[in-house]
């Protein structure tokens, strides 16, 4: 089940919200809220909900046990142990075959191991769970007592499959204690809804719209096509993802949750460095916190830890070379970023900064998209015009327009214009009012015109693509 | 502020009441169980409790998708949202363009094989041995299950074109292929000298109505269809339909929102046909009884997804024959009758749809009419080919009707076992000048 479903938004959520209301008792409402993410979580999938249980209880006694012998060798053991155990379940989950395929590359052998079903938000649920023993270790939180809380927790249905990466820290105390003002529903229900309408009206059309550039041969698109099936594809990577972290936050703060934010409009960014400030923020934090300072390098520890970082960034998003070399891509700029310094970034015309950083940020996503690395050199060579295609051919220009208004909805909508006119707006009582029933209109026009477009989400048309 | 806590708690309201009322109208109302027009399926049914079933996942994803199939006014609901989407965008005059980046490159003769193509010119037109072997022949598929889409009913066009509220396929054709279904005709012919065999070569639509700004830059269906004539044993048949349907270009021989011609089209193609067989000629007015509907979207909105054609609906017409025959429909696989039909040949879940005739592409159909002019004909098609039949019923004997794409038999056996005088080879230029015409290769070149 997704956020993106009817069958959650008008079905699973109302019951949902309707017993969690209901109970005043803060202890029923974790239950409530725990049987419903059981729900969600496996809903498709019922066996790996022994997985999830499991794998709570015994991070759940990792995490008790650091804290019994917290600053003892005892508990060092511990969490090198359940960091090893946690790491080895994502390794298995997720990176075993990639690993064997390049170990049998390299060695001209094969390997095989039968494929097993990957557990749902694998990636981020354990992240989460090593961000709380290393906080517990560290002594930033207090050990989780209750393994109810606990369970809750790891198992959080807005945040378990497809993130943020919410830490313990952030959601820990309100797990006992958590009151539901009125402005936690107004915002919970405004969030929830933008984000729907960022995935369902956004992020679904430009993807059909990718597909049919990116979809099949690449070396037939000019550099006009190129350059724009890059820009839809990089929009609809940011709407799909911003989307989805907009509903977990919206229903995180239904349920009394504050989830940090994950997005924070990036391509208003002026340096790489900022840009990666500003996108999927969630998991930069958490390698900034957890990997940057890990002690391996040596002398070498701050471009190691650099290094390490982007490595193992581009590696969380996918099993896949392409995504090895989108990670360090971006660790390479941030490094020369780093060496030029702030001030004198700050001194080059912001012009060319923002120009810089959109050009980088663009083909960033073409390494992004194709896993297939001949491809990528095709493309990339169709996006510098030396494949012969020519800039443009005498389609390339209607086939643009005929989905121009979308992009450009798109493209404002990378802006932070409401929150500049919130802003504006703030300054008097009476602008506040409007742009409370502004924003609550536009919410309401988002929920009603995504419920339209949701109707058709289970029609699996045999397009005939492949003509 | 206190009015703006009274909107908050007033927006919050509205929230919770469209989320419970659409909720709780979604669980009582009465579902759409009937079939999916606009999606040609039917809808998930609602799914029976099993623990194993519920384990596996299967109950809950099945009762997902039931809530979500069986949304009341489901496919008025998906047209609407299509309309909006379908403002997305402009189009300079008028003309919408989806040119997918998978299209076939014909560019040059070679085709999509690396078997040595001979120069034409030196080829010999009627001399069966000295056209190319092709070597991928095609092996026959599943048929399309009755009434859902057919998953392989898609052709090697250049992309599609929406020119004056009309979609069309563009077309470009390969000499290699047309060489091989030449020389598959021209085997059959040499193998069976007594039997009458005609070549309907079908253009599709952007032969007539493209835009000159266009037709230039892509491949000339009159000229290809010459070229096969000119490549064909002078004794087998070759039919102009590009010239007989040109003299009707401004009826409504083509459907607008689907990639088939239309019934009418095929009459004329038909007509045409019959003049030259020396039997009956059908009679559009006295043989047939003119059906039609309105609001209609075709393939290219329903499996193109063409989403702006569903501003501009047609009307489509059907010709129910008037005279008595019998229907026999065989399973491809099994070659056993599943289905008979008396003096009906056209079957459709809600709204009538180009395949409705004999079942569209799903089985091998069997045609008995009262004729007695001692003549029997063998359709070998695509699904262009299906709309033939009835007008081909008016003269012939019996009219077998057999998909290239999923008969698994012996073409030769058939024809000798049912004691066929005519084989028409019925199918669009897209088939006969593309990677399809391996079929024709594996039935016949041998």
């Amino acid at each position: 089940m997704n956020f993106n479903d009817l069958f959650f938004i008008y079905a699973f959520l109302p019951v949902i919200l309707i017993f969690y209301y209901l109970i005043p008792n803060i202890h029923y409402k974790n239950w409530v809220l725990i049987f419903a993410s059981f729900i969600f979580y496996g809903w498709a999938n019922p066996v790996m909900l022994l997985f999830l249980f499991c794998y709570s209880l015994l991070n759940y006694v990792f995490g008790r046990l650091i804290g019994r012998w917290c600053g003892k060798t005892a508990g060092k053991v511990i969490l090198i142990c359940s960091l090893t155990l946690n790491i080895g379940f994502l390794f298995l989950f997720k990176y075993i075959h990639f690993f064997l395929q390049t170990v049998g590359s390299i060695c001209s052998c094969s390997f095989s191991l039968p494929k097993f079903a990957l557990p749902l938000g694998i990636s981020f649920f354990t992240f989460r769970v090593i961000s709380y023993l290393l906080d517990v270790y560290w002594e930033k939180v207090e050990t989780e007592q209750s393994f109810s809380a606990f369970l809750l927790f790891v198992s959080l249905f807005p945040c378990t499959t497809a993130g943020p990466i919410v830490r313990y820290s952030t959601i820990g105390p309100s797990i006992h204690e958590r009151k539901i003002q009125l402005d936690d529903l107004f915002a919970g229900v405004v969030r929830f809804s933008i984000g729907l309408g960022k995935k369902v009206i956004l992020a679904d059309l430009l993807y059909q719209l990718t597909d049919q550039y990116l979809g099949g041969d690449v070396h037939l698109l000019t550099v006009s096509e190129s350059w724009f099936s890059l820009l839809i594809y990089t929009l609809y990577v940011y709407f799909d993802f911003s989307g989805y972290s907009d509903m977990a936050i919206g229903l995180g703060r239904l349920f009394g949750f504050r989830f940090e934010e994950n997005f924070r409009y990036p391509f208003v960014c002026t340096s790489i460095s900022e840009f990666w400030q500003r996108w999927h923020i969630s998991l930069g934090s958490f390698f900034r916190d957890y990997l940057l300072y890990v002690p391996i390098f040596g002398r070498m520890r701050r471009y190691g830890g650099l290094f390490l970082v982007w490595l193992c960034t581009g590696l969380w998003h996918g099993a896949s070379w392409n995504y090895v070399i989108w990670g360090l891509y971006f660790g390479l700029f941030i490094f020369f970023e780093s060496l030029l310094g702030k001030k004198r970034m700050k001194k080059i015309p912001v012009i060319i900064r923002h120009i810089y950083t959109k050009l980088i940020i663009l083909i960033g996503f073409a390494i992004f998209y194709f896993t297939d690395l001949r491809k990528l050199g095709t493309f990339l060579s169709c996006l510098l015009g030396i494949t012969g295609n020519g800039f443009a051919n005498e389609f390339s220009g209607n086939m643009m327009l005929q989905n121009v208004f979308l992009v450009l909805i798109a493209i404002v909508c990378t802006f932070p214009i409401g929150v500049y006119i919130k802003e504006k707006m703030s300054r008097s009582s009476v602008w506040v009012g409007i742009s409370c029933v502004g924003m609550s209109v536009w919410a309401l026009f988002l929920l009603l015109f995504a419920t339209l477009l949701l109707v058709n989400a289970t029609n699996q048309p045999f397009l005939y693509t492949q003509f | 502020m206190k009015y703006v806590k009274g909107i908050k708690l007033f927006f919050v309201f509205v929230f919770a009441a469209v989320l419970i009322t659409v909720g709780v109208t979604l669980c009582l109302v009465k579902r759409n169980t009937e079939y999916l027009e606009d999606e040609k399926r039917m809808p998930e049914s609602c799914p029976v409790f099993s623990w194993s079933s519920l384990f596996k996942g299967d109950f809950t994803e099945r009762l997902r998708v039931y809530y979500s199939d069986t949304i009341p006014y489901r496919s008025s609901i998906k047209r609407f949202s299509d309309r909006i989407l379908s403002y997305k965008g402009i189009s300079i005059d008028e003309i919408y363009i989806d040119i997918p980046n998978t299209r076939p490159t014909f560019n040059d003769d070679a085709g999509f094989d690396s078997t040595p193509i001979p120069d034409a010119s030196t080829v010999t037109p009627g001399t069966a041995t000295a056209m190319p072997e092709s070597t991928n022949s095609a092996t026959p598929t599943k048929a399309p299950e009755e009434g859902k889409p057919n998953v392989n009913e898609f052709y090697e066009s250049q992309g599609i074109v929406t020119y004056q509220k009309r979609a069309m396929e563009l077309y470009w054709g390969s000499k290699a292929k047309m060489q091989v279904y030449a020389a598959a005709l021209n085997k059959l012919q040499a193998n069976k000298p007594n039997l009458n065999v005609w070549s309907m070569n079908i253009p599709v639509s952007s032969a007539f109505y493209l835009p000159s700004s266009l037709a230039s830059k892509y491949g000339d269906q009159k000229a290809d269809a010459n070229y096969i004539k000119n490549l064909l044993n002078r004794q087998i048949k070759f039919l102009d339909v590009y010239s007989a349907l040109d003299k009707h270009k401004t009826e409504p021989i083509y459907l607008r929102t689907d990639h088939h011609w239309s019934y009418l089209g095929a009459y004329y193609a038909v007509e045409n046909m019959m003049q030259q067989t020396g039997l009956k000629v059908p009679n559009l007015t006295k043989d047939y009884t003119h059906k039609s509907e309105d609001g209609i979207l075709g393939s290219f909105y329903l499996y193109f997804d063409q989403k702006h054609l569903v501003k501009w609906p047609e009307t489509f017409t059907w010709y129910v024959p008037k005279f008595s025959f019998i229907g026999e429909y065989y399973d491809y696989s099994t070659m056993k009758v599943i289905k008979t039909a008396k003096n009906q040949m056209f079957f459709y879940y809600t709204k009538p749809f180009y395949d409705m005739v004999n079942y569209g592409d799903s089985y091998l159909a069997h045609i008995t009419t009262s004729n007695q002019s001692g003549r029997s004909i063998a359709v070998f098609k695509d699904s262009f080919g299906n709309a033939i039949a009835p007008f081909l019923a008016a003269g012939y004997d019996e009219i077998w009707v057999i998909d290239i794409r999923y008969y698994q038999g012996d073409a030769y056996a058939f024809i000798e076992e049912h004691g066929i005088t005519d084989v028409l080879m019925a199918s669009c230029m897209l088939t006969n000048a593309g990677n399809k015409v391996s079929y024709y290769n594996n039935l016949f070149n041998r």
